[in-house]
């Protein structure tokens, strides 16, 4: 059930994602040239290549993987002369790049909301376009350090090593490009901002410690721990969780008509930001400290049960129990302000990409009065040329 | 051929209703607007997510107070512990990540930004939609069948050394 629920979730997204780059390359407004296409856009068109380019070979496996179990076949099976480390590549090979593959969705949202509320131009569009595809090419040849102790060769490792290393350079290229962006900025701390910024900082850790593990051999020691557990909520968590709410609260406006509660939205950020980091960073010390991540009792373990590690494990479990409280806010805030927020104007934030010269919300056919033209970038904000407001929406013309 | 079908359906109802009103279920449970659809990704995804929370909430509550009760869950047992991680990773990637960040903001915004107004294929985007549907819903049914749901970690490694004992 497991394999049939993930290949269908799949052909799912083989479906949507050929809808996002068909859409994104024949349906643009008028004038939209490629340089003027808004970063998050084409964050999710990369995102959606990666994923098609990926998901063969893990279907594949699945495939083989039910062959396995229901007619006799031995792909993956040692006993008759499988190989069960084939399973691992072929699923690594999907699974490395499917971490970029939410990645820049994310990456791209916090590209817009930062612009917004630093009143800056994205520094460096093209840098940030190039890297995201230069990340694309190389996460397809980083998969094998999931594996540094499944049994491969351990010169294979060293290559692997470099290449996962060598990812860093563009996603912290990325993160730098982020921070000069901020760097005077004006800068207005709204909730989707203190998302954004908080997303940057948490991601910047999560990046930090992937460098140690990348390393084949630190990997050795470090392996199936809770350091890796660790690093690994610290990718996925700013993505998954921060990404979301970045979005969700920048765009709740545009979606619902309505204005989110700001007071409450800076609660849940904080309620859910300091919860985070005292789940995790615990699990780092725990993890360099030798605690394996697939242990289901740990009192059986004397050299893992000291004192301080039950406080550590306790701590992680209360705050986890904190966190999802605090997700109450989150959910009483939405449904308040979608029932009774202050109406939202065309334009709440000033922003200059087009979604926002459509209503809010955006009736069946987006701009029932005829289509905008586009005439600049998207980030044009505080332009010298323009005296009148710190902000030109691409549609205006010049 | 297309576009004159759709050039009469369009008169058939200027005639009798001056304009077309979507009744509920058109509108909101097998839509075609991309607004809609990724407002369904969005919500479908979210709901995943408090059902990846809790069950990392149980599992938590057996490392750090093992043997215990977790309230509102009850004793974890070592296969409920192995199938609660698992499905906690595959929920949390493939029915969270995905669907909120990829198919909802990429449904949402895509059209809004470049200016268009829909998807290319709105009826493969709704076909999208109730394909992820159904196996959110098969994955959330694998923990009422016999046997329980699968606990082989969200890699899903198969048996790495042979069965037969070679001591």
């Amino acid at each position: 059930m497991w394999i049939t629920a993930v290949a269908l979730e799949f052909v799912a997204f083989l479906l949507g994602g050929i809808n996002f780059i068909t859409t994104a390359m024949n349906s643009r407004a008028p004038g939209m040239k490629m340089w003027d296409i808004p970063m998050v856009v084409w964050m999710i068109v990369i995102a959606s290549i990666l994923f098609m380019l990926s998901v063969g070979p893990l279907l594949a496996g699945g495939i083989m993987m039910l062959f396995d179990q229901n007619l006799g076949t031995a792909f993956f099976d040692p006993d008759r002369g499988g190989d069960p480390i084939l399973w691992q590549h072929l699923f690594w090979f999907f699974g490395h790049p499917e971490v970029y593959v939410v990645l820049l969705p994310a990456v791209g949202i916090v590209a817009e909301i930062i612009t917004v509320f630093a009143r800056k131009k994205l520094f460096g569009y093209k840098t940030v376009l190039y890297t995201a595809i230069g990340t694309g090419v190389l996460s397809f040849t980083v998969w094998a350090h999931h594996q540094f102790i499944a049994g491969i060769d351990p010169r294979m490792a060293n290559v692997f090593t470099v290449t996962t290393l060598l990812i860093s350079v563009p996603i912290a290229e990325m993160m730098f490009v982020y921070i000069a962006t901020l760097y005077g900025g004006s800068i207005t701390l709204t909730t989707p901002m203190l998302w954004a910024l908080s997303f940057i900082f948490e991601f910047l850790i999560g990046g930090i410690t992937g460098i140690f593990l990348g390393a084949s051999g630190n990997d050795i020691y470090m392996h199936d721990t809770y350091f890796v557990l660790a690093h690994f909520h610290y990718t996925f968590y700013p993505i998954a969780i921060i990404g979301t709410y970045a979005g969700f609260t920048y765009w709740f406006p545009k979606m619902f008509g309505r204005m989110m509660n700001d007071k409450l939205g800076k609660l849940h950020f904080w309620l859910t930001i300091i919860p985070f980091n005292t789940i995790f960073l615990p699990l780092f010390v725990l993890g360099a400290a030798g605690h394996h991540r697939r242990i289901f009792d740990y009192r059986n373990f004397p050299e893992l049960s000291y004192p301080w590690m039950w406080d550590l494990q306790a701590l992680a479990t209360y705050s986890l129990i904190v966190m999802l409280l605090a997700q109450v806010i989150f959910f009483y805030n939405v449904i308040t302000s979608w029932m009774s927020g202050p109406v939202a104007p065309k334009n709440p934030w000033n922003a200059n990409t087009l979604e926002w010269t459509a209503t809010s919300p955006p009736p069946h056919g987006n701009w029932p009065e005829g289509l905008p033209t586009v005439y600049r970038g998207p980030y044009e904000y505080s332009h010298p040329d323009r005296k009148s407001s710190d902000y030109w929406p691409q549609n205006e013309p010049a | 051929m297309a576009e004159s079908i759709r050039v009469e359906h369009a008169a058939h109802h200027d005639d009798h209703h001056g304009h077309h009103e979507m009744s509920f279920t058109e509108k909101y449970v097998f839509p075609l607007d991309h607004k809609m659809i990724a407002m369904q990704y969005m919500f479908t995804g979210m709901f995943m997510a408090l059902i990846g929370g809790y069950f990392a909430y149980a599992f938590r509550w057996q490392i750090a107070f093992p043997g215990t009760e977790a309230p509102l869950w009850g004793q974890v047992s070592p296969a409920d512990y192995n199938s609660l991680v698992t499905n906690h990773g595959s929920i949390m990637i493939f029915w969270v990540a995905m669907p909120v960040l990829i198919a909802a903001f990429g449904n949402y915004l895509i059209p809004l930004m470049i200016g268009a107004d829909d998807m290319v294929f709105p009826k493969l985007n709704r076909l999208s939609y109730q394909i992820f549907l159904l196996s959110a819903i098969i994955i959330l049914a694998s923990f009422f069948v016999e046997g329980g749901a699968f606990g082989g970690a969200w890699t899903a490694y198969p048996r790495s050394r042979p069965r037969r004992s070679t001591a």
